[in-house]
């Protein structure tokens, strides 16, 4: 009996430090930031969460998801403020009265991946819209995102400059995000279109080359929003007011032009802004 | 095959390395999966037992609303409650959305339903006038359930070990409910799809061995204690 | 004391129990016997608050049970032996003294007590699992008892045991029951068992109880078809072992002396049972004299037809040899002997064809 009281005993001062340590309740202070996975994949999301979480001592709940879902999470009220990549959606956000203060302040670029034969040929074309017509009209395959994802958006813009659409059986849509759908064109030996940094840190376990680079419209530009606080009261309008001075500050201007420098001896991410904003 | 490889000996170096972030991951999913384990066992198998034993208009059809419930998509608990549990949602009070609590309280609705049919097939198999015997020693409701479930505690283990095992693995629910956050909600299930997202296949192998690792050692506990039940025989 | 009164189950059109009337005497075995069934296990039921009849109502103590508020309390002063010893998977100690752990009692020597009246004191420690069939059922038993309950209900609790080992049972559960004093409702298809174990019975068939009197009575002189269809039509009397020699009992029944082989002793008293066809008639002889000088039958009487009717394919004779006996011949008997009513003949039948079950004992200390 008394080895039964000692033990549920245990039990229960286990349970208690949990509720201590990880389930205390959370200050009113957090700060919901819905961003996509595209900048969570590259790792730099963490470094600059844990950066100002340690300088401010808020606490920070990044989440993320595809564009869309961040952009509904807006719509609803359930984030604080958005940072994504899709600059018509975002416009259509800001004028439909759910964010303030969209500002633009950096951005990667996209490359377009083939396998090394590369059938269809398009080896060293500059203009994306073309590469995109020609892998369509050879019927080579082509592997898309598929998840409505800014990458996704970004890859429907290009078959529509293009004036094509892809061809109906070799196309495949992975539904997954950057990496596995990059991988599933490895395997398959199709092209992609994926951001560089994420193909830099697949580069070695995989097939496939950079068949085409630098078009402008590959460039993918990353903004923060604020959700509108007169919309949605409940919002932490101070705490998301708080982390979008940081993002935006020349600390997080330091972290991010420098991130990836070392592990990929190249600049990944280029800072938009002009000195004085 | 060189991923498994390259994915066997990362998790050991992690493991044995005590790589903090790994462990924090660690701790958390254990805490989590455990804590709701003794929730979903607490509520459940009385309740288990005590549908089974009672009689009730409507009877079976309770019983086939726990049974479907036995095989409730992660996901979808997950989706139910984050819109239960959303600013917006009739629990948005609670602040529970992207914490640990929220987690748990996702992971009771999934392990309960499983404890609850497993401990009421346990009880049902009962001779029935086994449960009248125990009545007729002079016990009262309480006192001959507890009986009851000390006699078949071998099954009731087993109740626990599938609760637990349904919980520990998934990733739906707690991935929407808790958001995968580092430092605050991420565990080992969700660190491994993140891994895998970010094209770090080896570590998610890592982590996914860590996962079963762990796992194993718990059902190890809880296997030896239901057998250990039976050695007396 | 316990009063049934209009007690009415019905068993969706299937079992109907009726118990219009019955009083059973407090501090005595009754014992209800049937064919499997009849309804008795349902009755016990009732009693011990399992099942509910659609109406009727049964007073114990001075309250009418089926209307309690605090069941709990009655529970606990009845104790219910089931057919299946349902022992827990723990010590034999921990079986005999959850009772008292349940009711919050403190042990303070009722268990070794019961161990010791059951005769398991020595498997006090040992698991319940790994006992005999006959050990578990005296567990079950020094459990029922252990909280001295005031009425025990019996359900064919000795189904699963061999006739030797429920002989020595039953035998020593009626002396403990008589220290005890509780009132005793005892259920069982065997007749054998019940003669063993009552003071008065009754017979339960479709639901009804049919009679209810002495155990001699409903043997002897079953009230109705059914009642006899279910005793058979053995000859059952009471009689006292007066002498014993080496195997061979002499017994007294009424003023006759029997002779039988058993391994009871002087002072038993006993069920005597003989099956009619066991029972040799023949015509009484001029030079009758002692029949064993001549014959390996060691009982002979004079006897008295009172009765004789047909009988499946053969004929029942109802004979008055100082205590009824019951015989079967052919046709081709009655009419070669020329059997009637009122007709002298003597009965005959073997040591060995008398069946003993004792009832007790003169040496008993009751």
């Amino acid at each position: 009996m008394i080895q039964k009281l000692v033990a549920y005993a245990l039990v229960f001062l286990l349970l208690g430090s949990v509720f201590n340590t990880h389930l205390a309740a959370q200050e009113n202070g957090d700060v919901i930031l819905a961003t996509t996975t595209s900048v969570q994949d590259t790792g730099l999301l963490d470094v600059l969460i844990d950066a100002f979480q340690k300088k401010t001592g808020l606490t920070v709940k990044a989440i993320a998801v595809g564009t869309g879902q961040a952009l509904q999470m807006g719509r609803l009220g359930e984030a604080d403020i958005l940072w994504v990549h899709s600059p018509t959606d975002e416009k259509q956000f800001v004028e439909e009265g759910y964010g303030i203060n969209r500002t633009t302040f950096m951005h990667n670029d996209f490359v377009i991946l083939g396998p090394k034969t590369d059938p269809a040929k398009v080896m060293g074309m500059e203009n994306a819209a073309e590469v995109f017509k020609k892998i369509s009209s050879l019927k080579t395959l082509f592997v898309s995102r598929g998840d409505n994802s800014g990458t996704h958006k970004k890859e429907k813009i290009i078959w529509k400059d293009a004036g094509v659409s892809p061809d109906k059986n070799a196309y495949i849509e992975a539904g997954q995000g950057m990496a596995q759908t990059v991988a599933v064109a490895n395997e398959k030996q199709g092209y992609v279109l994926a951001d560089r940094s994420t193909y830099l840190s697949l580069k070695k376990t995989i097939d496939l080359v950079i068949v085409s680079e630098g078009d402008q419209v590959l460039i993918n530009s990353y903004s923060l929003i604020l959700v509108n606080p007169d919309k949605f009261p409940k919002v932490n309008a101070d705490g998301a007011k708080a982390l979008f001075n940081y993002l935006l500050s020349r600390d997080s201007k330091e972290i991010i032009e420098n991130f990836g420098k070392e592990k990929f001896s190249q600049q990944l991410f280029f800072w938009d802004l002009k000195d004085n904003q | 095959m060189n991923f498994i490889l390259e994915g066997f000996r990362k998790g050991v170096i992690l493991l044995f390395g005590l790589d903090s972030g790994v462990l924090a991951v660690l701790k958390l999913s254990l805490y989590i999966s455990i804590l709701a384990t003794f929730i979903a066992v607490c509520i459940g198998v009385p309740l288990g037992s005590i549908i089974a034993i009672k009689r009730f208009p409507l009877k079976k059809i309770i019983i086939a609303l726990i049974n479907t419930g036995m095989g409730l998509p992660p996901v979808v608990v997950g989706l139910f409650a984050v819109l239960f549990l959303s600013r917006n949602g009739p629990l948005g009070f609670l602040q529970w959305l992207y914490t640990p609590k929220g987690m748990v309280l996702a992971q009771v609705i999934i392990a309960t339903p499983i404890i609850t049919g497993l401990s009421l097939a346990a009880v049902q198999s009962v001779d029935q006038r086994f449960y009248q015997q125990i009545l007729a020693l002079g016990a009262t409701t309480r006192q001959s359930i507890w009986v009851l479930l000390k006699e078949i505690r071998l099954s009731v283990l087993a109740a626990v070990i599938a609760g637990f095992g349904s919980i520990i693995s998934e990733v739906g629910a707690v991935m929407m409910v808790g958001g995968n956050i580092k430092g605050q909600t991420r565990v080992l299930t969700t660190a491994t799809v993140l891994e895998a997202h970010m094209g770090n296949f080896d570590i998610a192998i890592a982590l996914g061995l860590i996962l079963l690792t762990m796992s194993f050692i718990v059902n190890l506990a809880l296997t030896f204690i239901q057998q250990s039940k039976d050695r007396q025989k | 004391m316990i009063k049934i009164e209009n007690l009415k189950l019905n068993f969706s059109g299937r079992l109907n129990l009726l118990v219009d009337n019955l009083s059973i005497e407090g501090g005595r075995i009754f014992t209800i016997i049937g064919p499997n069934g009849a309804g008795k296990t349902t009755l016990l039921n009732i009693i011990a608050l399992f099942q509910k009849p659609d109406n009727g109502s049964i007073q114990i103590w001075g309250k009418d049970i089926l209307k309690l508020r605090d069941k709990l309390n009655f529970r606990r002063n009845i104790s219910f032996v089931f057919s299946q010893p349902y022992l827990f998977n723990e010590t034999v100690y921990n079986n005999v003294v959850l009772p008292l752990r349940l009711r919050g009692m403190r042990d303070t020597g009722a268990v070794d007590e019961m161990l010791d009246l059951f005769k398991i004191g020595h498997l006090k420690m040992n698991m319940a699992a790994t006992l005999s069939q006959g050990e578990k059922h005296r567990v079950a038993l020094a459990r029922a008892f252990v909280t001295r309950p005031k009425l025990i209900l019996l359900d064919e609790p000795f189904l699963s045991l061999d006739a030797r080992f429920k002989r020595l049972l039953i035998n020593e559960l009626r002396r403990i029951i008589k220290l005890s004093k509780a009132t005793v409702i005892f259920v069982t298809q065997d007749q054998f068992e019940a003669l063993a174990l009552c003071d008065t019975m009754a017979v339960m068939v479709n639901g009804k109880i049919l009679q209810h009197s002495g155990p001699e009575d409903i043997f002897a002189r079953p009230g109705s078809k059914e009642v006899a269809d279910f005793v058979g039509i053995e000859t059952i009397v009471e009689g006292l072992i007066c002498k014993k020699e080496g195997n061979l009992c002499f017994i007294k029944v009424k003023d006759k002396i029997l002779e039988a082989v058993s391994e009871y002793s002087e002072g038993d008293e006993v069920f005597i049972c003989i099956r009619p066809e066991d029972v040799v008639v023949s015509l009484p002889d001029r030079q009758a004299g002692k029949r064993m000088d001549t014959n390996s039958a060691r009982n002979h009487f004079n006897a008295i037809i009172i009765n004789i009717e047909p009988w499946r394919l053969e004929y029942k004779l109802s004979l008055d040899c100082g205590f009824n006996l019951v015989a079967f011949v052919t046709a081709q008997s009655v009419k070669n002997l020329d059997l009637r009513i009122g007709r002298e003949i003597i009965a005959s039948f073997k040591a060995t064809a008398v069946h003993l079950i004792r009832r007790g004992s003169q040496n008993d200390t009751i």
